[in-house]
């Protein structure tokens, strides 16, 4: 038992000593866009044509078949429009959101947090959208990003 | 496991027992055997003087140049075997970070009592065991930047200011006295439970008289010089 004890507070001790912190740093501006079918919520490869962003002159996901998008929220602004053109149509989303600054340790730096996401408009059909995490994150040992929006179609 | 084996066992448990027992008693029941005449009981919780001193630490690091630039100074005041404790310092941290700058300037205090536990001796040196409540008032700066693949180079800077932190200690140390009204000693703290103020925007990095805002616990030591200002003689 006195060795168990003195193993504790040897960790407890030592704890106190590993203030530099790892580059564990789970921030990011992509907002994951999970495409599904609407009858069986199973996913559901849609192919665009071009995907644009409000803000900035990139064209993403051109010529492109995914059930996934990984969409940047401008970090400039407090919103952003996403415009997706798919099988001969064109779709509007716009998110909002708030930054949070957090330094995550001397030598890793200070990133951007968003936090509080919510869809302020959308041509896609009441019902056929959904917000879930309003967290942008990125777990790094599994690559996993919050899920965050669903599209059925 | 042998009868012997466990006898052995048996009587090194109730020597541990037995011995905190002891140590529990002398804390809490000194001087319970006789019964002292009530002005003597009386007199015996005035205090005898005070102690004011500083941390010599925080000067030093100050002076050495590692970002840091403080001091703090302390005090107490013994009601007999137990003493009012209070400490009040400046902290200002300036790091540069891998992608911008952070600085923090702020004040702190922290107020708590202290119990000695070496009564009998005749300088009143003392081990003590205490407990804390910390609390500080500081302004964050923060500077970074970064660059996106689609929006761009960003360069953001974010200003708090009057955020509020707030912390729990356990402390233990020594006082020892080395000449006339000098003492010198150290206090070990095991600092916990930080809680900051909102701050929109921004999540706290460093909190003075704390340290890092998103670790639960943290140690603290100080190395302190003291003067020690009569009331009264000891009795």
């Amino acid at each position: 038992m006195t060795k168990y004890i003195f193993f504790i507070f040897l960790t407890v001790l030592l704890s106190g000593c590993f203030d530099k912190g790892d580059c564990l740093i789970t921030a990011t501006n992509l907002m994951q866009v999970k495409l599904l079918t609407k009858a069986d919520r199973k996913e559901n490869k849609v192919k665009f044509s071009s995907v644009t962003i409000s803000g900035s002159n990139a064209i993403l996901y051109k010529e492109v078949e995914t059930a996934t998008l990984y969409l940047p929220v401008n970090p400039g602004q407090g919103s952003t429009t996403f415009t997706l053109n798919y099988q001969s149509t064109t779709s509007t989303i716009t998110v909002s959101y708030s930054q949070e600054a957090k330094v995550i340790a001397v030598d890793c730096g200070a990133f951007t947090y968003y936090n509080d996401l919510q869809l302020t408009d959308t041509t896609f059909p009441e019902g056929s959208i959904k917000l879930f995490n309003t967290q942008l994150l990125h777990d790094v040992t599994t690559q996993a990003y919050a899920n965050n929006v669903e599209v059925y179609f | 496991m042998s009868q012997r084996k466990r006898m052995q066992i048996m009587l090194k448990y109730t020597f541990s027992i037995s011995f905190i027992f002891i140590l529990v008693l002398t804390a809490c029941g000194q001087d319970s055997t006789f019964v002292e005449p009530a002005d003597t009981i009386k007199n015996k919780y005035l205090p005898s003087g005070l102690r004011i001193g500083t941390d010599v630490i925080s000067i030093i690091r100050s002076q050495s140049g590692d970002n840091f630039d403080g001091w703090e100074i302390n005090a107490d005041i013994d009601f007999y075997r137990y003493y009012l404790a209070i400490d009040y310092g400046s902290w200002a941290r300036s790091e540069a970070l891998s992608n911008g700058t952070y600085q923090n300037d702020g004040t702190y205090f922290r107020v708590g009592a202290d119990v000695n536990f070496m009564l009998k001796d005749p300088d009143r040196n003392m081990f003590f065991l205490g407990i804390r409540y910390g609390q500080s008032k500081f302004d964050e700066m923060l500077t970074y930047t970064f660059t996106d693949p689609n929006f761009g180079d960003f360069q953001k800077s974010v200003t708090t200011g009057q955020i509020t932190g707030r912390w729990i200690e356990l402390t233990s140390g020594l006082r020892v006295k080395i000449w006339k009204g000098f003492w010198m000693g150290y206090t070990a703290r095991l600092k916990f439970a930080p809680k900051t103020s909102d701050t929109p925007g921004v999540v706290p990095y460093d909190i003075p008289g704390y340290g890092r805002a998103d670790k639960s616990t943290y140690w603290g030591f100080n190395y302190q010089v003291f003067w020690r200002i009569p009331f009264r003689k000891l009795n």
